[in-house]
C-alpha cells in the first residue's frame, strides 16, 4: 500500500476537527420532561444488548466511512510486482567483500545477494539506469548500464578477499546519482551488514567539493537495505603471524613463529608449511596465540603459510609469509654513538644478528655526533644519531642533502611528547621523549615513529647511492628520552640494522595499493593472472589473498603476500536501527525477498484503489442508513431540533 | 342549529372540543351528541316514572317530547322520569404529574383535561340513566372522595370537583382501588382513568381485588400519542416529571425498539386483565371521546 497524496490525510483530520469540536463543545444535553420513561426502561431492559450492538455497528460503519474516504481522497495505491515507476537511477552496491563467502546451508551469502541484484534488475523499466558498485572492489570504476548488461555485471561478481566499506560505498553512490542528474534515485545496499564495514558516517568539513552528503541535499535518495542476511555465526581466522619477533629470518639460524588466532568457535588445529612441507603444527583455541619453531632456512626467499582448520567462511583460515633468509647485516660505527646505542649492538653482534663492518663495505653505517661520511657505498644505507648541540644540527642536514637525502633536522628543539606511533615494529608507543629536534621530510621519504605533538621522531629518505638514509630526532641518551632504556631499544636498533640486511615481512592485505617500482611492468596474481603496470606504478585491484608476483618482462621483481583483513573476518551484523545514523541517509530495511519486492523502487506505483474505496465507502454508507433507519422510523427530513423539542415539552 | 353528524361534539376531535368551552358545557353537549347518535341505534332501555317536564334540546330522545304540551304552548317539552338507580358507578380519576403531560401543547390537551371530560361525560351519562357515580381523584394519595349518589346536583358537584383537581404527585391507584373496595357495600361499575405509569403489579393486584368483590371493572387507559412514539429530536434527556428519574439515550437510534416496547406494555396490560373479567380500553388524547363512551355503553349493556 502507499499514498500518492499524502495531503489527502489531512482530510481525515480534517473531519475529525468539527467532530472534536462538536465534541468539545456540545452542550449539556437538553432535558426533556417524558412522563413515558417507564416504556424507555422497558426497552432498554428487552434491548439492550441490541441496542449496544447496532449502535456498536453504527460507530464501526461510521469510522469505516470516514476511513475509507479518507483513504480515497490521498490516493491510495496498491504495491505490487510489476506495477511501472517513474525512470530511476539506482546503485546496487553488492558486497561481495570476503565475509559475502561464507557458506550458509548451500550457498554462500553472495549468492543470496545476487538474487536479490537480480530481482531489481527483473523489476527495472526502461528508463531505469542502474551502476554496480561492488563493496569489496573499491578500485572499480562504475559506470551506468541497462538492465540486462548490469545483470551481466552481477552474474558474473565473484567474492575477493577484501574488506568492504560500505559507508564508503553509499556515500559514492550519492555521488553518483548526484551527478546522474536523474530525477529520482535510489541506493541499493545488498550485504551481510558486518558492522566492521559500516564505520560512522565522516561528515565533508564545510566547503569540500565533491561528495555530497545527503544530509544536505534536499531530498536524499532511500537506501533500501538488505537485512536478510545478518545471521552471524562463530569465525575463527590467522589474525596475524609474526616471524621471528618481527625480525628478518636470518640464514642458517632457527626462528619462532607465532601465529595468532582471532575470533570464536572450538579449538583449532594450527598448521605451518614451508614450501609445501609441514613445518609445525599445534592445536589451539580461538583468540589465543601459539608459537611454532621453524628453521633454519638457507639464504633466500621464503615463503611460509599458516593454516588452521576450515570453517563456514574459509578465506581468512590461512595466512601467508612472505620475506627473505639473509645473513646478518655488517654495521660499522661513525662517531660517539652514546653508550645505549653501543651496547645494543654489541649486544645483537653477540646473537649473531649482526656483523661487524668497513666503513667502505658495511652494509649499514650508524653515524653519531655530527660525523657522516661524505659519500656511501652503492646500496649502502646511513643511520643518522642527531648530536646533541642543536647548532650543529644545520650542517648536518646540509650533508645529508649532500647524499641525497632531503631531510632536515631543526636548530631548535621542542618541549617533550610520547610517542604516538611507531611504524618499526619496536613498540615504542608511550615511551616519553624528553627534548627532541624532531625531522622534518622535505622530499620523498616515510615517517617511522611519529610524537603525540605531531614531530617525527624517525623518518627515512633514499639515498643518491640507492640505499637509503634513517634519521633519528634526538640522541640515543637518558638526557633526551626513555628510549634508550625501554623495551624497544633492541628491536629498533635490530630494525635500524636490519636496512642493510633484508626486511621484515610488511603487513600487507587484499585490497592495498600495491607500490611497485619504475622496472615493473606486469603484476601477476596468485591465480596466475598478469595484469599490466600502468604509469602510476600503482596496483589496487589487489583483490585476492596470497602471494603476488612484480614482473618486469619474464624477470621476477618481487613477490610480496597479501593476506586477508582481520576486520573483515569479525563476523558481528549491526543493529539495523544503526544504519541510518552510519550510513547517514534514510533506511528502507527488506528481511525478506518479497519485502525486498515490495520495497525497491519506492516511486513506483500500483492501481490507484480510490474506485473500490469510494464503492466500499457507498456500501458502508448504504449499510449504516439501513441500520441506523431499522432504530428510527422518523425520517431525518422530519426530525425536530432539541429546541423544538423543548419548546414543546417545557 | 341542530347538529348534524359532522359536529356533533363526541365526534369532534379534542383540540377543536377543547376550543369550545369548559367542561360542564362541553361534557353536556358531547352526552347529547353521543346520546343523539344512539336514537339512531337500537339501544334502548330506560324505564322510569313521570317527574317533570323541562325545555326540549337537541339530542333529547324524541320520543318523551309532549306532542300535548307542544299543541298547547308551540314549544317542544321533554318529559322528564324519576329514574331507577340500577347501577352504583365509581369513577377513578388519575391526577398524577404525568397526567398533566402533553406532547404537543399547542395543539394537544393534557391527558388531564381529556381524562376530566370524559369522566364528567360518563357522570351525565350515568345519571341521566338513573344510576349513581361516585368520584376518587388520585395521585399517590386520595385526594377528593365523593359518594355516588344520582341527580343533576351530583353531576354539577362532580363536574365541580374535576374543574378543581390540580395535578401533582406521583401515580399509585392502588390505594384509591382498595379505599374504593372497602366503601363500595353494593356491587357496582368502577371505572378508572389514568394513563397508568404506575406499579403494574400492584395495580392489577388492587384491580383484581375489585374484581374478586364482584365489582365490574372498566380501566380506560389514557394515552398521549406522544407516548406512542418518542419525540423526534435525537440528543436529549428524558425525564420523567414524576420521579425526575433520568435517562440518556439517542431517541434516533431506539425509536422502532420503544415503538414496540409501547406496544408490547398495552398488549401486556390488556392481557393480564381482560382473562379476569377487566375491560381495558385504550384513550388515545387525539381521538373522540365518543370512543370511551361506547366503551362503556358496551360494558353497561352486558351489566343489563
Amino acid at each position: 500500500m502507499g499514498i500518492l497524496a499524502p495531503a489527502g490525510l489531512l482530510l481525515g483530520l480534517a473531519i475529525a476537527v468539527p467532530v472534536l469540536l462538536h465534541l468539545l463543545h456540545r452542550p449539556q444535553r437538553d432535558r426533556v420532561a417524558f412522563p413515558a420513561l417507564q416504556y424507555l426502561f422497558r426497552m432498554e431492559r428487552d434491548h439492550a444488548r441490541q441496542i449496544r450492538m447496532r449502535q456498536s455497528l453504527l460507530l464501526a460503519l461510521r469510522l469505516a466511512l470516514l476511513l475509507l474516504l479518507t483513504l480515497a481522497a490521498a490516493r491510495t495505491v496498491l504495491r505490487g510486482t510489476g506495477a511501472a515507476h517513474p525512470p530511476t537511477a539506482v546503485v546496487v552496491i553488492l558486497d561481495n567483500s570476503m565475509s559475502a563467502g561464507r557458506v550458509v546451508g548451500d550457498g554462500r551469502v553472495l549468492d543470496t545477494l545476487k538474487a536479490r541484484a537480480r530481482e531489481t534488475l527483473e523489476l527495472a523499466g526502461p528508463g531505469d539506469r542502474f551502476w554496480i558498485v561492488r563493496g569489496g572492489n573499491a578500485w572499480e570504476t562504475v559506470t551506468p548500464l541497462a538492465a540486462r548488461a548490469a545483470l551481466t555485471r552481477v552474474a558474473e561478481t565473484e567474492v575477493v578477499d577484501t574488506r568492504a566499506d560500505l559507508t564508503a560505498a553509499v556515500a559514492r553512490a550519492e555521488e553518483i546519482l548526484a551527478r546522474s542528474g536523474a530525477a529520482r534515485g535510489e541506493i541499493h545496499l545488498l550485504s551481510d551488514l558486518q558492522a566492521s564495514a559500516l564505520p560512522p558516517r565522516a561528515r565533508p568539513a564545510a566547503g569540500t567539493p565533491g561528495l555530497a552528503d545527503a544530509a544536505t541535499r534536499d531530498t536524499p535518495a532511500p537506501v533500501v537495505v538488505w537485512t536478510g542476511s545478518r545471521a552471524g555465526e562463530p569465525n575463527g581466522f590467522v589474525r596475524d603471524v609474526v616471524l621471528g619477533g618481527g625480525l628478518p629470518p636470518r640464514a642458517g639460524r632457527r626462528t619462532e613463529v607465532a601465529v595468532i588466532i582471532g575470533g570464536e568457535g572450538e579449538e583449532r588445529g594450527v598448521r605451518l608449511l614451508v614450501a609445501g612441507r609441514l613445518e609445525g603444527a599445534v592445536r589451539s583455541q580461538p583468540g589465543a596465540s601459539v608459537v611454532l619453531p621453524a628453521g633454519p632456512f638457507t639464504e633466500g626467499p621464503l615463503e611460509a603459510e599458516v593454516e588452521i582448520d576450515p570453517d563456514a567462511l574459509r578465506a581468512d583460515d590461512r595466512f601467508l609469509i612472505r620475506t627473505d633468509v639473509v645473513p646478518p647485516p655488517s654495521v660499522v660505527r661513525l662517531g660517539a654513538i652514546g653508550d645505549f646505542l653501543a651496547a645494543a649492538l654489541d649486544l645483537l653482534e653477540e646473537g649473531g644478528r649482526i656483523r661487524p663492518g668497513t666503513p667502505t663495505g658495511a652494509d649499514v653505517v650508524v653515524a653519531a655526533d655530527g660525523v657522516v661520511p661524505s659519500a656511501l657505498a652503492p646500496g649502502q644505507h646511513l643511520v643518522v644519531v642527531p648530536p646533541a648541540d642543536p647548532a650543529r644540527r644545520p650542517a648536518l642536514s646540509r650533508q645529508l642533502a649532500a647524499l641525497g637525502a632531503a631531510i632536515e633536522i631543526p636548530a631548535t628543539r621542542a618541549g617533550g611528547s610520547r610517542v604516538a606511533a611507531d611504524e618499526t615494529g619496536s613498540g615504542l608507543e608511550g615511551t616519553t621523549v624528553h627534548r627532541v629536534g624532531g625531522v622534518v621530510l622535505r622530499g620523498p621519504g616515510r615517517a617511522w615513529v611519529t610524537l603525540e605533538d605531531g614531530t617525527v621522531w624517525a623518518a627515512s629518505a633514499p639515498a643518491t647511492s640507492g640505499g637509503e638514509i634513517v634519521v633519528l630526532g634526538s640522541p640515543l641518551d637518558l638526557e633526551h628520552s626513555e628510549i634508550p632504556i625501554a623495551a624497544g631499544m633492541v628491536p629498533l636498533v635490530e630494525w635500524i640494522s636490519a636496512r642493510g640486511g633484508g626486511t621484515a615481512p610488511g603487513r600487507m592485505h587484499a585490497g592495498d595499493t600495491l607500490r611497485v617500482s619504475s622496472r615493473a611492468t606486469a603484476i601477476e596474481s596468485p591465480s596466475g593472472t598478469r595484469h599490466p603496470v600502468d604509469g602510476t606504478l600503482e596496483f589496487r585491484a589487489t583483490r585476492e589473498a596470497g602471494i603476488w608476483s612484480v614482473l618486469a618482462g619474464d624477470t621476477l621483481l618481487e613477490r610480496v603476500a597479501l593476506n586477508t583483513p582481520p576486520r573483515e573476518s569479525l563476523l558481528q551484523p549491526i543493529d539495523p536501527s544503526l544504519l541510518p545514523v552510519r550510513l547517514g541517509a534514510p533506511v528502507i530495511e527488506a528481511a525478506t525477498a518479497n519485502r525486498w519486492r515490495a520495497r525497491i523502487f519506492t516511486a513506483r506505483r500500483g492501481r490507484e484503489l480510490w474506485r473500490p474505496l469510494l464503492f466500499l465507502a457507498f456500501v458502508a454508507l448504504l449499510v449504516e442508513s439501513w441500520v441506523a433507519a431499522s432504530g428510527s422510523a422518523t425520517p431525518p427530513s422530519d426530525r425536530a431540533t432539541a429546541d423544538d423539542i423543548r419548546a414543546r415539552h417545557p | 342549529m341542530p347538529l348534524t353528524h359532522s359536529r356533533r361534539p363526541d365526534l369532534l376531535d379534542p383540540p377543536t372540543l377543547a376550543r369550545l368551552g369548559g367542561l360542564e358545557l362541553l361534557a353536556r353537549q358531547v352526552v347529547e351528541g353521543f346520546l343523539m347518535g344512539l336514537h339512531r341505534s337500537p339501544h334502548r332501555g330506560f324505564s322510569a316514572e313521570f317527574a317533570e317536564l323541562r325545555n326540549y334540546q337537541p339530542g333529547d330522545d324524541l320520543r318523551y317530547i309532549d306532542w300535548r304540551m307542544y299543541a298547547r304552548s308551540d314549544r317542544f317539552f321533554v318529559k322528564q322520569f324519576e329514574e331507577e338507580t340500577n347501577l352504583r358507578a365509581h369513577l377513578l380519576l388519575d391526577i398524577s404529574a404525568s397526567m398533566a403531560w402533553s406532547s404537543r401543547p399547542d395543539e394537544l390537551p393534557p391527558k388531564l383535561w381529556y381524562a376530566k371530560l370524559v369522566a364528567a361525560a360518563l357522570s351525565l351519562v350515568l345519571i341521566r340513566q338513573g344510576d349513581t357515580v361516585g368520584l376518587t381523584t388520585f395521585h399517590d394519595e386520595i385526594v377528593t372522595r365523593l359518594q355516588a349518589r344520582g341527580g343533576p346536583r351530583q353531576w354539577a358537584e362532580i363536574v365541580h370537583r374535576l374543574d378543581a383537581a390540580e395535578p401533582g404527585g406521583r401515580t399509585r391507584p392502588q390505594a384509591g382501588l382498595r379505599d374504593i373496595a372497602t366503601r363500595l357495600r353494593r356491587r357496582g361499575l368502577v371505572v378508572l382513568l389514568s394513563d397508568l405509569l404506575v406499579d403494574r403489579e400492584e395495580t392489577l393486584t388492587a384491580l383484581r381485588f375489585l374484581r374478586h368483590r364482584g365489582h365490574e371493572v372498566l380501566v380506560l387507559h389514557v394515552i398521549d400519542p406522544g407516548e406512542r412514539e418518542l419525540p423526534p429530536a435525537a440528543d436529549v434527556r428524558f425525564f420523567d416529571p414524576e420521579s425526575d428519574e433520568e435517562l440518556r439515550i439517542n431517541a434516533a437510534d431506539v425509536r422502532e425498539d420503544y415503538r414496540a416496547a409501547v406496544t408490547e406494555a398495552i398488549d401486556e396490560w390488556r392481557r393480564s386483565l381482560v382473562p379476569d373479567g377487566i375491560d381495558y380500553h385504550v384513550l388515545d388524547t387525539d381521538r373522540p371521546l365518543a370512543l370511551a363512551l361506547r366503551a362503556y355503553l358496551r360494558k353497561r349493556e352486558r351489566l343489563g
